[in-house]
């Protein structure tokens, strides 16, 4: 009897070197929130077992679905790399939507109205106007909350809002497709400016590969260089941050700047990788499942890679269903939604804590 | 074109544009004198929107409909105050977390409860009435301004002066300043924090929930998936451009109210070049730039107390 208690616990310490509390209650949110996925399933559908084969096992059947499920993670992993780089330096950057439109948008007039140019500049071109209207549509909130402590949540929220209906009034008059289309987008951009598949043997986008890049990038910026410990330190502790010396309103701009250069980008990718073509609200919401993405990775950027893949198959795998079943994708909403409360409130992380504790406290007994 | 503008049935509809503004701004301003930004109104109007309309549907009666709402909304701003009080939550991001859930859970109801995943329209829907003043049917100009309005709209009005009462004559107006400004101080004068937090929390849930009530059964007789459509960040724009006060939010939501009436107009006009959009983003311009205003008076109020 004793034995297997010990050996109980030896499992348990293994586990634990390899999964701190903080992965454990990661993990166990998210089997959580799919159990209650598959029971309101089971609630709501005539047929759940096609329901759940849809949801779960189908992704991986076509390799269409497969590539769907890398070009649906990219934007998360850069929006969700993003949030990360705000959350680590502890600002609350809302406004990602914003600053992935004002990017998508700059890259798209970059890529219709600059001509002439070789292509590999003129693609240069356009990425650079990405990461440079997202990143200065970005510092608005950041100038102002160094410089004159304004609530960046509120700003960055209204600067959604500013994007969205600037763009939207631009598109449906003065930049809309003059070839008398009735949809509300601009021309379609150049072939030889997209981004293809990585190889015919391999039809992924090459977003993804992008993305994966500038996860590795920020990585290496934020757990690796001194302007990134600088970055977390603040995060961790304003005030002994100052006292330590380090120029704060300095890593505010950082911090924003970068975020919103990564939002930028991340809209060029999808333009060029996805649609090809600037369309009104063409990814609503996409700024909120950034935040999902760096909540869920603990604002880890390479932990964000996994959680984003995860997202992009869980979304395919939720279109796959409404489109064999009556079960709308807003189902992969639902489970998000139940990850994050379970995240956000540290319920999870203080109950295996208080567990551990408890059998430590018995063994010692 | 400005008869057009300025004819009373355009005041009718800026009056009605308003209202749910008016309200969850007011809500959100309890939570933000209190010391907590609160941004899961969305959320919490949705939710009521929903439940409100199915209530009524079944009940036939507009009272429980909007009882049902409040009780649902006060339910998630509850939930919401006891996450960030109790678990320590982060206020924002469980704010995020029930309008993402709003969104969601009233789809799947959509869904579960009525076999559709776009909008519910029931049969019959006893709608929250509108208000006469007799006394007024002889004034030529104020029957038409003040005459017709739903019930809700004076509501708001009471509240909001309840509101501006609350904050400069009661203690519990006070306990609230004083939570919000410095918690710690306050708790060792023997305020209850915790008591604030909920409270004002439940405050917002039911003036939310007023407000999503008021989206399915007043305004219309219909529920769509996410029918709130970002009012809730409106109302946090309002209450901002208001400074966290009751007159100044009253103001500010009047001015959203004519803004957003003003690019529907324009919608109706032909040969306009300014897109409707322009208009629609003044409130949230004004808003930036107010803050901006707050911030730098705030800065040169500070520099003279030094």
């Amino acid at each position: 009897m004793k034995k297997t208690v010990s050996m109980r616990s030896k499992i348990w310490a293994v586990l634990k070197k390899v999964f701190n509390d903080d992965l454990l209650s990661v993990l166990f949110a998210v089997v959580f929130s799919l159990i209650i996925g598959c029971g309101l399933i089971f609630i709501i559908s005539d047929e759940p077992w096609r329901a759940i084969e849809s949801l779960f096992v189908l992704p991986f059947k076509t390799s269409y679905q497969v590539s769907n499920i890398f070009s649906k993670a990219t934007p998360l992993i850069l929006l969700g790399v993003s949030a990360s780089v705000t959350f680590q330096s502890g600002y609350f950057n809302m406004g990602a939507q914003g600053q992935f439109y004002v990017g998508a948008f700059a890259g798209t007039m970059a890529a219709i109205y600059v001509t002439g140019l070789p292509v590999w500049l003129h693609i240069a071109i356009v990425y650079l106007a990405a990461v440079a209207g997202g990143m200065l549509y970005a510092l608005i909130a950041g100038v102002l909350r160094a410089y004159l402590n304004t609530n960046e949540v509120v700003v960055t929220l209204m600067l959604n809002y500013i994007a969205t209906n600037l763009i939207a009034g631009l598109l449906s008059g003065w930049l809309r497709d003059p070839s008398g289309s009735t949809a509300v987008r601009t021309q379609y951009l150049d072939e030889s400016l997209l981004l293809s598949d990585i190889s015919a043997a391999i039809p992924i986008n090459k977003g993804i590969l992008i993305a994966l890049a500038v996860a590795a990038a920020v990585y290496f910026f934020m757990f690796k260089s001194k302007s990134g410990y600088r970055q977390r330190l603040v995060g961790k502790n304003m005030l002994f941050a100052r006292y330590g010396g380090i120029n704060i309103n300095r890593t505010i701009l950082i911090s924003f700047g970068l975020a919103g250069a990564i939002a930028g980008l991340s809209g060029a990718v999808e333009i060029l990788g996805v649609h090809g073509t600037y369309f009104n609200d063409f990814a609503s919401a996409i700024g909120g499942d950034g935040l999902i993405m760096s909540l869920l990775a603990g604002f880890n950027p390479l932990l964000v890679v996994i959680s984003g893949l995860f997202f992009g198959y869980l979304k395919t795998g939720a279109q796959i269903m409404q489109q064999n079943t009556a079960i709308t994708r807003d189902f992969a909403a639902l489970i998000q939604t139940i990850i994050i409360m379970l995240i956000s409130s540290r319920m999870l992380a203080a109950y295996f804590n208080k567990r551990r504790l408890n059998k430590e406290v018995k063994e010692l007994v | 074109m400005f008869r057009q503008f300025f004819s009373i049935s355009v005041f009718s509809v800026l009056l009605r544009q308003m209202t749910p503004v008016l309200l969850s701004a007011l809500g959100c301003m309890f939570c933000y004198r209190a010391g907590t930004f609160n941004m899961g109104m969305e959320g919490y109007m949705l939710f009521s929107a929903f439940a409100s309309i199915s209530v009524n549907a079944l009940t036939q009666s507009w009272v429980l409909g909007l009882l049902a709402g409040m009780a649902i909304s006060i339910l998630f701003a509850l939930l919401h105050a006891f996450f960030v009080h109790k678990y320590k939550a982060h206020t924002i991001i469980v704010g995020f977390a029930i309008n993402t859930l709003a969104s969601a859970l009233t789809i799947f109801l959509l869904q579960a409860l009525y076999g559709s995943s776009g909008s519910y329209i029931p049969d019959t829907v006893d709608p929250i009435p509108t208000l006469t003043l007799p006394f007024l049917k002889s004034v030529p100009v104020l029957d038409g301004l003040l005459n017709g309005h739903s019930v809700v709209f004076w509501l708001a009005i009471l509240l909001t002066i309840a509101a501006h009462i609350t904050f400069k004559k009661t203690p519990y107006g006070m306990h609230i300043i004083a939570v919000g400004e410095n918690c710690q101080a306050a708790r060792s004068v023997g305020i209850n924090d915790a008591a604030i937090l909920y409270s004002t929390f439940v405050i917002c849930g039911a003036l939310s929930g007023i407000a999503g009530a008021f989206f399915s059964t007043g305004a219309t007789k219909i529920f769509v998936r996410d029918m709130i459509a970002g009012l809730g960040f409106i109302s946090i724009a309002v209450m901002n451009l208001g400074n966290g006060k009751p007159i100044g939010i009253l103001f500010a939501s009047l001015l959203y109210g004519a803004s957003k009436t003003l690019s529907l107009q324009v919608q109706t006009l032909p040969n306009m070049t300014v897109p409707s959009q322009f208009i629609e983003m003044i409130p949230y311009v004004l808003t930036v730039i107010m803050l901006i205003v707050y911030a730098l008076v705030e800065m040169r109020r500070k520099k003279a107390a030094s």
